[in-house]
């Protein structure tokens, strides 16, 4: 009864069009009336546990660093430095998008947001050297919504919050899948603009390619800091999150001077907007996966998913399936507290390991922030290009089709994800 | 209709006033957060001496500014929604659905005041281990960001209202 009344109250409060925190806060409060046996004072209790966590502190603190670094100028110098690297390709900008949009996909947290700060500098670019301007938006589309498997990763973060999985782990397995999306998606994109004419923005020079290593050589220090202390281990993410806001701070304040003092205030009070949108879904989302943990729904929807099948591929199918169109429809981190809980529970009957299980789950949520109709990276992309949903729509087709086959080749070869994630101390 | 306009403009008025207040404590809350958790990187790695009350503190920073960083978000309407049918609607069907959204979000938010501050005054003898300080001092960010997202709420509700009238 209570797991109806939780169901049915989300789905209306979502058709209804209510925020997706106050749909989910809303069906929680409903689900606790129905069941009956708790003081109503356990939804703020709830939502404040959900919040007071060491790990979280990490969402905030690396928006903070990705606002930095994009306000002070460390952005564009790695975008510079991926055009030496990669522009002279066939399509040599559209492999630029991808690189540059994947690099900054996890740091702001939100890939829509970052999709459009790339978006903002290479569409108008795309579209000078007469590349189609649905293709650009496609090309940034896809490039922005997998960037999030890449380090770091705020549903990584937040998947290793729910799962006790660690965060570090999660960030080493997420970087040879990371490599081989990014490395099919210039495949595809090069072919298409192989065989559309499009040409090459600069020859390749090794002169160039060094000029604008040593330009951005501070601005690499900022990924730097932030893999290289989680993956040896050194700091926790939340560290080096903090680690990293404060080398965005020194460089582009006291090196590049492209940030003024007073310029700070806004770019820190627009980040910590966008780190509460994360966490106020965050906050009421915890009494859900609670009353939904009292009343063991994840546990009762995996068991009827193992009604259907317990061969491990169905299953991983059958996951990945539901993954995908959740995250066309969800927003990430919602996406992530319904549906972790019940996916963790079938661990044992898929066998495959959790930090796996977690690059899976990411990579699907990210796959779905790019398929049609809703897509929230395939909305933003159109919005900077000026294209209608629909024409971008039908060019998403040959990524969004390599993306599920390195979606396949993720979920069931677990060396890729774990090889690197074994390294890593625990 | 004089009274209800001054009344209706000083409801716009009070929910902008706040919000502007609201988004400089959200500078102070992250400029803080930042301080403190890199300084206790550098406690720990670089002295050698851990600090005992930076993790509590920028915790409880987490928490207010994840409350107060909502009401800003809601003003500015960037709170995600699935927007499956809105587009659909007429601009009048559109207007009614945004209303409704609001009325929910009131009717959430009210049930926050009621029980956040029922909570803070459950834990009024708590002390926090490390910092010692009252625990609700920290739980009063629920109570007190419900409020705020009323009236913001309340404002739009209104704006759009009397948009209809005029």
């Amino acid at each position: 009864m209570t797991a109806e009344a939780l169901i049915i109250t989300l789905l209306v409060l979502f058709a209804l069009n209510a925020p997706i925190a106050i749909a989910i806060g809303g069906a929680s409060v409903v689900g606790i009336l129905v069941q009956g046996d708790f003081q109503m004072m356990v939804m703020a209790q709830r939502m404040f546990g959900g919040t007071d966590s060491f790990h979280l502190l990490a969402v905030p603190l690396f928006m903070f660093a990705g606002a930095l670094m994009e306000a002070g100028g460390i952005s564009r110098r790695i975008i510079d430095l991926a055009n030496a690297l990669v522009g002279w390709l066939p399509g040599g900008l559209a492999a630029v998008t991808i690189v540059s949009a994947m690099f900054f996909a996890g740091i702001s947290g939100s890939a829509a947001a970052d999709a459009a700060a790339v978006g903002a500098i290479l569409i108008p670019a795309m579209k000078k050297s007469a590349y189609d301007s649905d293709f650009s938006a496609a090309v940034l589309a896809s490039g922005g919504s997998i960037g999030v498997i890449i380090p770091p990763s705020i549903p990584m973060i937040i998947f290793g919050f729910l799962t006790g999985a660690s965060i570090g782990q999660l960030f080493a397995g997420g970087i040879l899948p990371g490599l081989l999306v990014g490395i099919s998606l210039i495949v595809v994109a090069t072919v298409i603009s192989r065989r559309r004419g499009y040409g090459a923005t600069v020859p390749f020079s090794v002169r160039h390619v060094g000029r604008t290593f040593r330009q951005a050589l501070l601005a690499l220090g900022a990924p730097l800091i932030i893999l290289g202390g989680i993956l040896l281990g050194i700091f926790t993410a939340t560290e080096s999150a903090a680690i990293a806001v404060v080398y965005a701070l020194v460089v582009s304040m006291a090196v590049y001077r492209e940030i003024q003092w007073r310029a700070l205030p806004k770019i820190l009070i627009d980040a910590s907007v966008t780190a509460s949108v994360v966490m106020f879904i965050i906050a009421a989302a915890s009494i859900f996966s609670w009353i939904a943990a009292i009343e063991e729904l994840p546990a009762r929807l995996a068991g009827a998913l193992l009604a259907l099948t317990t061969d491990r591929v169905f299953l991983l199918l059958l996951i990945n399936l539901i993954l995908l169109i959740a995250g066309t429809f969800v927003e990430t981190t919602a996406a992530l507290i319904l549906l972790v809980p019940m996916i963790v529970a079938m661990l044992p009957a898929l066998g495959v390991d959790l930090v796996q299980l977690g690059v899976i789950v990411v990579t699907n949520l990210a796959i779905g922030m790019l398929t049609p109709p809703m897509g929230i990276c395939l909305i933003v992309a159109g919005t900077i290009s000026g294209d209608r949903l629909g024409a971008i729509a039908w060019r998403i087709g040959p990524f969004l089709l390599v993306l599920l086959i390195d979606l396949m080749i993720v979920t069931f070869y677990a060396p890729l994800t774990m090889w690197l994630a074994r390294m890593v101390a625990h | 209709m004089m009274a209800e306009d001054n009344l209706i403009n000083g409801i716009g008025r009070l929910s902008r006033r706040i919000n502007a207040v609201v988004e400089q404590s959200l500078f102070g809350l992250g400029a803080l957060m930042i301080a403190i958790v890199a300084a206790q990187v550098f406690f720990r790695y670089v002295l050698n001496h851990s600090l005992f009350w930076s993790e509590e503190l920028a915790r409880y920073i987490l928490v207010w500014l994840t409350f107060l960083g909502a009401t800003v978000a809601y003003r500015r309407g960037v709170h995600p929604r699935i927007d499956l049918f809105v587009h659909r609607l007429g601009p009048r069907g559109a207007r009614a659905m945004r209303i409704g959204a609001h009325l929910v979000a009131m009717a959430f938010l009210g049930m926050l005041v009621i029980y956040g501050a029922q909570f803070a005054y459950f834990v009024r003898l708590q002390i926090s281990p490390a910092l010692q300080i009252p625990k609700w001092t920290v739980m009063l960010v629920l109570p007190i960001s419900g409020m705020i997202i009323l009236l913001h709420a309340l404002a739009a509700v209104v704006s759009e209202l009397r948009e209809r009238t005029s």
